[in-house]
C-alpha cells in the first residue's frame, strides 16, 4: 500500500514523459519531418527546465488565488482519478464506486481549468475557460453512457470487478461503440487534441495564455496527468486489465497504457481541432443514442447469461 | 558553474519566439519565420510563453508601444531583437546565432527578472493611477487611441492622475494578448483619489464605490456613473472607441436576451494574425456583435519595400494560417515549408499531396463550413479557392489573382461570427495590410526615436 502510494506518482511522471516524447515523435512525422528518438526524449526534459528557471508573471487584479486552485485541483485530480486504476491486480484504493469516483475526478478538472482560464483576468484566457465548460457539456454525457455500460455488464462500480469480470472476453470486444466514445472523451477531458480548442492557438493559448514558468509547467503536467489516467482507466474498463499471458499483469497495464496513449497521440495528430460549435450536435444526436443503444445491447446479454 | 547557469545554457537552444511583424515589409517577416523554423524553434502562443522578441523591421511610433508594452509582459529569461528593415538572410543568421548565448547569461537574466519585475509594479502603479494609461498594457492593443480618449475625459489622460501613486500592492503585470482590465474611470479622478498613500487594496475597494469597477471582464454597469462627470458618456456607446478601451454595457444579444458586451482590440500580435492589423470588436460571450479594422502606423511614411511578396507565395501563406488556426500543426508546417521553398524558387512536389489531404479531410470540412455570416462565401468556399489557385500554378495554368480585401472590408464581415469563426475568416480572407499601408501617401509626423 504505501509502495503503492510512492510508485502511482513515479509511474505517472514516466508515463507523462513517454507522453511527451511520443507526442514530439508523431507531430515531427505528420509535419513531413523526422525527430530522431535522441530529441524526442531530450526535448520534454528541456521544456520542463525551460518553464522551471523562468520567471512566474502575474496579471493585472489576477485572482492569484483562484488560478493557483485550479492548477492544483487539476493535478490533484488527475492522481486522484488514477487512484482507483489497478497498476497490476489492485489499484490504490479499490473503491467500491471506482467508475463513479473517476467521473467524479475529471468532472473536478472542468473548474480547474475553468479556474484558471478566469484567474488571470485576461479576455482570451477566459475564452479558453468557457469553451471548456461547453466541451464538458458535450461530452459528458456520451462519456457517462460509455463507462456506465461496462459497469453495467460486470454488474459493479468496482474498477477490480470490472476487471475479473473480463477474465474471459475484453469488453471491448462486447462493447466496441462504448469503447470509441470513451477514447473520444478521453481526449476531451484532457482538452487533448483535437479536443484543444481550451488552450486553442487561436486564442494565444487559451486558458494557459497568461501563465508562465511553473505555472505553465504544473498546468501542463496536469493536462498530461489527465490524460494519462484516462488512458489508464480504458485498460480496466474495456481492454481487460492486468490479464494477459505471460507478462504480469502490472506489465500488461502498462502495455495497454501506453498503446491507448499511442492512439491518443496519433488521434492529435491526425484531425484538426474539434471545436464545441459543431461537436456538441453531433456527440448529443449521434453519440448519446449510439451509447444508449450499445447499453441497452450490452443489457440484454447480460440478461441471456442469467446476470443481474 | 551553477545549476542555473547549466540549466539556462541547456534551454537557451530552443527558446520561443515572439514575431512582431511591421506593416510593409512582409518578406522581412517571412525571413524570419523561415529562420527561426530551420532552426527548430518554436513560435510562441503569447508573450507568457516567450523567450526572444523578434521585432521584423523598424517599427512605427504605434508598433513601437505595442512592442513596449509586450516587452514588459515577457517573462525572464528573455532576449529583444530588432531588426532593420534591410536586414539580409544573412544577417538575419547572424542576429539568431546571438540569442542563445544571450540567453543563457544569468547575469542578464537576472537583470531581465529585475526589470521585468520593476516594469510589473511600475505597471500596476500606473494603471492604478491611471486608467486611461491601461490600453498601452495590453498587448496586441493598439495605443492610436490615446488622444481621443484624453478628448473625451474630462481633464484627460495624465492631468491630475500621474501625480497620484498607489501603494504598491502585489506587484503584478498586466495581462496578455487581449486582456482587459477595468480601471477605466476615465477622467474621474477627482480630489479624493489622489491621496498618494491608497493601498493597492483600497484603492480596489475604492473604485467599486464608484460603481463602475464591476468585477473582472469590464462589465461596467453604469447605474452609478451619473455622478462622474463627463467622462462616462462612453459607458452608453456600442461601438469600441479606438483606442481599445475596455467597457462593457449590456446589450440583447442574438438571440434576444440581455447580455454584456466586451469591447476589445484583437492584434496586432496573435499567432497567425495579419501583421499591423487591429480588429476591435464588441463581444458577447463569444459572438462578435460589431467590429471595426485598422492598421497600425497606416499615415505613416514608408520606405519603399524591398521585395514583394508572390501571389503564390501568399496562398500558401494563407493556407498555413488556415491550418494552424484550426489547430491542424502538421499540415500548416508543411504548407509553411512549401511556401519558403516556393520563396526559394526550389520545387515544391509535394504540393499536390498537401492539397489532397486538406480536401481529404472531411473534419476539416465541417469545422469551416458556414462559417461565414450572412449569404457570403464561408471559410470553407474562400479555402477551396485558394487550393484550386494553388493546384493550378502547379500546373503551370495563369491564374488572376484575386482582389485581396482591403482592411476596411473586414468589419461587415466579421459581424455575426463566432470568435473562432473570425479568426478563420481573417485568415482565409488575407487582408491587405502592406497594401492599405502604401497607399497612404501622407507623410507622417516622423517615427519617433528610441
Amino acid at each position: 500500500m504505501s509502495a503503492a502510494i510512492l510508485l502511482l506518482p513515479v509511474a505517472m511522471g514516466v508515463a507523462v514523459w513517454f507522453l511527451a516524447a511520443l507526442d514530439i515523435a508523431v507531430g515531427a512525422r505528420s509535419a513531413g519531418g523526422r525527430a530522431g528518438v535522441r530529441a524526442a526524449v531530450v526535448e520534454p526534459v528541456r521544456a520542463t527546465a525551460r518553464l522551471v528557471i523562468g520567471q512566474r508573471r502575474t496579471t493585472l487584479a489576477a485572482d492569484g488565488l483562484l488560478r493557483w486552485a485550479g492548477i492544483v485541483s487539476l493535478i490533484v485530480a488527475a492522481m486522484l482519478a488514477a487512484a482507483v486504476v489497478p497498476l497490476g491486480e489492485r489499484p490504490l484504493a479499490d473503491l467500491s464506486v471506482g467508475v463513479v469516483w473517476f467521473n467524479a475526478m475529471e468532472v473536478v478538472a472542468w473548474a480547474a481549468v475553468w479556474l484558471v482560464g478566469w484567474g488571470p483576468n485576461g479576455a482570451l484566457s477566459l475564452v479558453g475557460g468557457y469553451r471548456f465548460v461547453a466541451q464538458g457539456l458535450s461530452y459528458e454525457l456520451p462519456h457517462m453512457f460509455a463507462i456506465i455500460t461496462a459497469a453495467l455488464a460486470a454488474g459493479s462500480l468496482r474498477i477490480t470487478d470490472i476487471v475479473d469480470a473480463q477474465a474471459g472476453l475484453w469488453f471491448v470486444v462486447l462493447m466496441p461503440a462504448a469503447f470509441v466514445v470513451y477514447l473520444l472523451s478521453a481526449a476531451a477531458m484532457a482538452f487533448w487534441g483535437p479536443f484543444d480548442a481550451p488552450v486553442a492557438r487561436d486564442t494565444a493559448g487559451g486558458a494557459a495564455a497568461e501563465l508562465s514558468g511553473v505555472d505553465r509547467l504544473l498546468f501542463a503536467a496536469g493536462r498530461r496527468l489527465l490524460l494519462v489516467a484516462a488512458a489508464a482507466m480504458a485498460v480496466p474498463l474495456f481492454l481487460g486489465g492486468g490479464h494477459g499471458p505471460w507478462l504480469p499483469a502490472w506489465a500488461w497495464v502498462g502495455l495497454k497504457t501506453a498503446a491507448v496513449l499511442v492512439v491518443l497521440v496519433w488521434l492529435r495528430h491526425r484531425f484538426p481541432t474539434i471545436r464545441m460549435d459543431r461537436w456538441a450536435e453531433i456527440s448529443w444526436v449521434v453519440l448519446v443514442p449510439l451509447t444508449i443503444v450499445q447499453a441497452l445491447v450490452v443489457a440484454l446479454v447480460v440478461l441471456a447469461r442469467g446476470g443481474l | 558553474m551553477d545549476l542555473t547557469a547549466a540549466l539556462l545554457r541547456f534551454t537557451a537552444r530552443v527558446p520561443h519566439v515572439l514575431i512582431v511583424g511591421v506593416p510593409g515589409h512582409p518578406d522581412l517577416h517571412l525571413d524570419v519565420e523561415e529562420a527561426v523554423r530551420l532552426r527548430g524553434w518554436p513560435e510562441a502562443t503569447a508573450p507568457a510563453d516567450t523567450d526572444v522578441l523578434i521585432v521584423a523591421g523598424r517599427a512605427g511610433p504605434e508598433l513601437r508601444e505595442v512592442v513596449d508594452a509586450l516587452w514588459r509582459q515577457i517573462p525572464a529569461p528573455r532576449v529583444r531583437v530588432e531588426l532593420a528593415d534591410d536586414a539580409t538572410p544573412a544577417d538575419l543568421e547572424d542576429t539568431l546565432a546571438t540569442i542563445p548565448p544571450r540567453l543563457a547569461d544569468p547575469q542578464q537574466a537576472r537583470h531581465e527578472a529585475a526589470a521585468a519585475a520593476a516594469a510589473a509594479s511600475e505597471l500596476a502603479d500606473d494603471q492604478a493611477a491611471d486608467g486611461a494609461e491601461h490600453e498601452h498594457e495590453h498587448s496586441g492593443h493598439d495605443d492610436g487611441g490615446h488622444d481621443q480618449h484624453g478628448g473625451r475625459a474630462a481633464g484627460g489622460p495624465g492631468e491630475g492622475h500621474d501625480e497620484r501613486r498607489d501603494g504598491h500592492g502585489e506587484p503584478a503585470h498586466d495581462g496578455g494578448l487581449g486582456d482587459h482590465t477595468d480601471h477605466d474611470h476615465h477622467g474621474d479622478h477627482t480630489g479624493n483619489q489622489q491621496t498618494p498613500d491608497n493601498s493597492g487594496v483600497a484603492d480596489e475597494s475604492e473604485h467599486s464605490a464608484h460603481g463602475e469597477h464591476n468585477g473582472r471582464h469590464g462589465e461596467h454597469h453604469d447605474e452609478n456613473a451619473g455622478g462622474h462627470g463627463g467622462g462616462h458618456d462612453h459607458h452608453h456607446m456600442d461601438m469600441p472607441l479606438p483606442g481599445g478601451l475596455s467597457m462593457a454595457d449590456v446589450a440583447d444579444d442574438r438571440d434576444g436576451l440581455a447580455l454584456d458586451v466586451l469591447h476589445l482590440p484583437l492584434g496586432p500580435v496573435l499567432p497567425q494574425w495579419p501583421t499591423g492589423l487591429v480588429v476591435d470588436v464588441a463581444l458577447q460571450g463569444d459572438v462578435i456583435t460589431a467590429a471595426t479594422a485598422r492598421v497600425l502606423d497606416a499615415g505613416e511614411a514608408h520606405p519603399p519595400d524591398r521585395a514583394q511578396v508572390s501571389a503564390a507565395v501568399r496562398d500558401l501563406d494563407a493556407l498555413a494560417r488556415i491550418l494552424a488556426i484550426a489547430g491542424w500543426p502538421g499540415p500548416a508546417t508543411r504548407a509553411r515549408v512549401l511556401r519558403d521553398r516556393l520563396r526559394r524558387g526550389e520545387p515544391v512536389a509535394d504540393l499536390a499531396r498537401l492539397v489532397r489531404t486538406v480536401r481529404r479531410s472531411k473534419l476539416l470540412g465541417l469545422m469551416l463550413r458556414g462559417t461565414a455570416s450572412g449569404a457570403s462565401a464561408d471559410v470553407a468556399d474562400l479555402l477551396e479557392q485558394r487550393l484550386v489557385r494553388i493546384e493550378a500554378r502547379a500546373a503551370g495554368t495563369p491564374v488572376d489573382d484575386p482582389e485581396r480585401p482591403g482592411p476596411a472590408d473586414l468589419g461587415a464581415r466579421l459581424a455575426g461570427a463566432e470568435f473562432a469563426a473570425a479568426r478563420l475568416l481573417i485568415a482565409v480572407l488575407d487582408p491587405d495590410i502592406d497594401g492599405a499601408v502604401a497607399a497612404t501617401t501622407t507623410p507622417g509626423p516622423g517615427e519617433e526615436q528610441r
